[in-house]
C-alpha cells in the first residue's frame, strides 16, 4: 500500500482538532459531502444490573429481555418477534458473526439470538456460526455481527469493525498499520450489504491490553449495543472504552493507537457515520456508569 | 542495588539454563494440570492468538509452553510461558504496563524491581528470557494463593538479570519535568511504540528486532531514546522520522519546531537517536533531548 501517505500523529492531533468542522485525514471531499446528506444514525443501548451475577454468570432470562428490548429499539417493531421478522426473512441463510476467543462473545448471547431466530421463523437449520474464512460469509445471505465490546492494542478497538477480518481471507494484510483498511472488508462482494445487524456484547467489556485478556481492564459494564449502522455503533463502542479507561486512570488515557478504523470506515469507505453529533444514542434501563 | 546472580541481559541465556528450566507442580492446593504442557513455536503463536501473537512477535519471541490448572469447584488457573531470545525482551513485555501490586517471589528480592505484578488474578513475571502470565479465572483468596505459590515455582533457581541499560540510563530530570516511572516502555517494534505512545501509522524510525528504545514520560511530555546497532542506521532512521514527522526542520543534528500537540525534537549521537514530543516549550524540548543524548553518550562510553 504504498501509494498511500503515511498517517502520523500530527495527522491525528490536527484530525482530531478539526473533526468538529467536518475536515477529515482523507481531505475536504468527505466533509463537503456530508454537509449535503445531513447523515444521522440511532444506537440502542441497552442495560440490567440482573444480568451478571457477582460472579459474572449470566442470567439468561434476563439478557433475553435485554435482547428483545434491543432489536424492538433498534426496529422500532412492536414486539421482539416482529423486530427480527424485519431484519431476516424465512428463507435466509443467517450466520451469526461472534468473537470467537480472547475474551469472546458470551455463549449465552449467541444462543440467545438462535432462539430469537428460531421464534421468527428462520429453521434452526438456516442459522449457523459463520465467523471464519470467506465461504463463511459466502454462504449466508444474512449476517448478524455479534462481537464481544474491547479494546485492542493493534488496532485500538478490536470490537465492530474487525469481526470480519477473517472473510478477508487475508487478515494479516489487516493486522499492524494497514488495520485503517478493515472497513474495506465490509464492502467485499461477499460481505457487502449481508450485515442485518450489529449486536454489541457489551456485558463484560476489555478496555486496554485486548485481545488477550487482562482482568484488570474487564468490567460489568452489563450491557447490549445495537444498531444497523456498524461505525456509529463502533464509535459509540469507542466513547464508552475511552470514558471507563479515563475512569481507571483518573487523566486522560487515550487509546494507542488511535482507531483510525473508525474514522477511515466512516470517510473512505462510507459504511457508517462515526461524528457523535450525527448519532443519536437510545438508552435503556440501567443508568450508573453508563458511560455515554 | 544488590542483584542476585546476575548475568547480562541483552545475551541470550545459556542452553542450560532453558534446559534447567522450571519445574511446575502438577498440583497446587485444589488445581491440578495435565503431565505434559503445550508447546507453541513461533510459527504457531498466531493460531494460538490470533491478533495478540504479534505483541511477542514483535519482541524476539522463541516459543511459548501452556498449561492449565483445573479445580473441581474453584475455575482454572492458565499458566502461559512465553521463552524470549533474551532477558531484555522478557522485560520489555513486562513494562508495557507497570499496573498491579509489585509480588516478591524470590527472597532476597532481586532488585531493582518490580519483577512480578498482580492484579485482578493475572500474575506477570520477568525472569531472565521468560515473561509468563499466569491468570486465574476465578479470582478468590484461594486462587490468589495458588497463583503466587506457581509463581514461586516458575522463578525458582532462574537467573535474575538487571533490566536493559537503555531503559535505566533514561535522565531521571530534565528542565522540570520528572521522570514517571510507570511510564518507562522497553521495545524494538513500531507497533509496541504505538501502543505506548502512538507516532505514526507506519515505521518511521526503523525500529526492528536488532533496535532497542525505549518510551517513557516526562510529565506530559514525552521522550523516545532509541539505539541502533551502528551510527549510520541511526543517521538514516532520523533522516526518516524528519522527512515524515518534522519536515519543517532542517537536516542536522538536533532540531526542533512546534507543532499541533506542542514542542517536538530531535538529537542524534553516535547510534543514538533522541525524540521529544509534546514538550510545553522549546526549552524543555531541549533539555530533554540534551538529557537523553548524555545518557545514551554515556551509556556507549561504558561499552554496554
Amino acid at each position: 500500500m504504498s501509494d498511500r501517505r503515511v498517517v502520523t500523529r500530527r495527522d491525528f492531533v490536527r484530525d482530531t482538532a478539526g473533526a468538529a468542522v467536518g475536515v477529515s485525514l482523507v481531505g475536504l471531499g468527505w466533509a463537503e459531502q456530508a454537509v449535503r446528506e445531513s447523515r444521522s444514525a440511532d444506537v440502542i443501548l441497552v442495560r440490567d444490573q440482573r444480568v451478571l451475577s457477582p460472579s459474572h454468570d449470566v442470567d439468561v432470562s434476563v439478557l433475553r429481555e435485554m435482547l428483545g428490548e434491543t432489536v424492538t429499539r433498534v426496529t422500532g417493531k412492536a414486539s421482539p418477534r416482529e423486530a427480527w421478522r424485519s431484519l431476516v426473512k424465512p428463507e435466509d441463510t443467517v450466520g451469526l458473526v461472534a468473537t470467537p476467543h480472547l475474551n469472546p462473545t458470551h455463549e449465552e448471547v449467541i444462543a440467545s439470538v438462535r432462539a430469537a431466530l428460531v421464534d421468527a421463523g428462520v429453521p434452526a437449520e438456516r442459522i449457523r456460526l459463520a465467523q471464519g474464512g470467506p465461504d463463511k460469509a459466502e454462504a449466508c445471505t444474512a449476517l448478524i455481527s455479534l462481537p464481544g465490546l474491547k479494546a485492542h492494542w493493534l488496532t485500538g478497538m478490536g470490537t465492530v469493525l474487525k469481526n470480519y477480518i477473517m472473510y478477508s481471507g487475508h487478515p494479516s494484510r489487516y493486522h499492524d498499520e494497514n488495520n485503517d483498511r478493515l472497513g474495506e472488508i465490509w464492502l467485499l462482494p461477499h460481505v457487502k450489504g449481508k450485515t442485518r445487524l450489529v449486536l454489541v456484547d457489551a456485558l463484560r467489556p476489555l478496555c486496554d491490553k485486548g485481545p488477550q485478556p487482562d482482568p484488570r481492564y474487564l468490567w460489568d459494564y452489563k450491557g447490549l449495543i445495537a444498531g444497523t449502522d456498524p461505525v456509529a455503533v463502533e464509535a459509540v463502542c469507542l466513547k464508552i472504552i475511552t470514558a471507563k479507561r479515563e475512569a481507571l486512570r483518573g487523566e486522560p488515557w487515550p487509546l494507542s493507537p488511535p482507531p483510525l478504523c473508525v474514522q477511515m470506515a466512516d470517510k473512505r469507505y462510507g459504511l457508517g457515520t462515526c461524528m457523535m453529533g450525527e448519532i443519536m444514542i437510545k438508552r435503556v434501563g440501567w443508568a450508573e456508569g453508563t458511560l455515554v | 542495588m544488590s542483584h542476585t546472580r546476575q548475568a547480562p541481559a541483552g545475551s541470550p541465556a545459556p542452553p542450560e539454563a532453558r534446559a534447567a528450566t522450571l519445574s511446575l507442580p502438577e498440583t497446587v492446593d485444589g488445581w491440578s494440570r495435565p503431565t505434559a504442557l503445550r508447546r507453541i513455536e513461533a510459527a504457531g503463536i498466531f493460531d494460538y492468538m490470533d491478533g495478540a501473537g504479534e505483541l511477542y512477535v514483535a519482541y524476539r519471541f522463541d516459543h511459548l509452553d501452556v498449561t492449565e490448572y483445573a479445580s473441581p469447584d474453584q475455575g482454572e488457573i492458565l499458566v502461559e510461558l512465553y521463552w524470549m531470545q533474551t532477558s531484555d525482551d522478557a522485560y520489555g513485555l513486562l513494562s508495557g504496563d507497570w499496573g498491579g501490586e509489585p509480588v516478591a517471589l524470590k527472597e532476597p528480592v532481586p532488585a531493582p524491581g518490580p519483577r512480578a505484578l498482580y492484579g485482578a488474578g493475572l500474575l506477570r513475571i520477568w525472569s531472565d528470557d521468560l515473561y509468563a502470565r499466569v491468570l486465574a479465572t476465578r479470582e478468590s483468596d484461594a486462587a490468589r494463593r495458588a497463583v503466587l505459590a506457581l509463581g514461586r515455582a516458575i522463578v525458582t533457581g532462574r537467573r535474575d538479570p538487571p533490566p536493559p541499560r537503555l531503559a535505566t540510563s533514561l535522565p531521571q530530570t530534565a528542565a522540570e519535568l520528572t521522570l514517571r516511572p510507570d511510564s518507562v516502555c522497553f521495545l524494538r517494534s513500531h507497533l509496541v511504540l504505538n501502543s505506548a505512545y502512538f507516532v505514526s501509522q507506519r515505521d518511521i524510525l526503523s525500529l526492528g528486532p536488532s533496535v532497542e528504545a525505549v518510551a517513557a514520560r516526562y510529565g506530559n511530555a514525552r521522550l523516545v531514546l532509541v539505539r541502533y546497532p551502528h551510527a549510520r542506521a541511526a543517521r538514516l532512521a532520523l533522516e526518516k522520522f524528519r522527512t515524515a514527522y518534522l519536515p519543517e526542520t532542517r537536516a542536522g543534528a538536533t532540531g526542533s519546531a512546534k507543532i499541533e500537540d506542542g514542542w517536538a525534537g530531535f538529537g542524534l549521537s553516535g547510534r543514538g537517536l533522541a525524540l521529544a514530543f509534546e514538550a510545553p516549550d522549546r526549552e524543555t524540548a531541549a533539555s530533554l533531548i540534551a538529557a537523553a543524548v548524555q545518557a545514551i553518550e554515556t551509556l556507549e562510553a561504558s561499552h554496554e
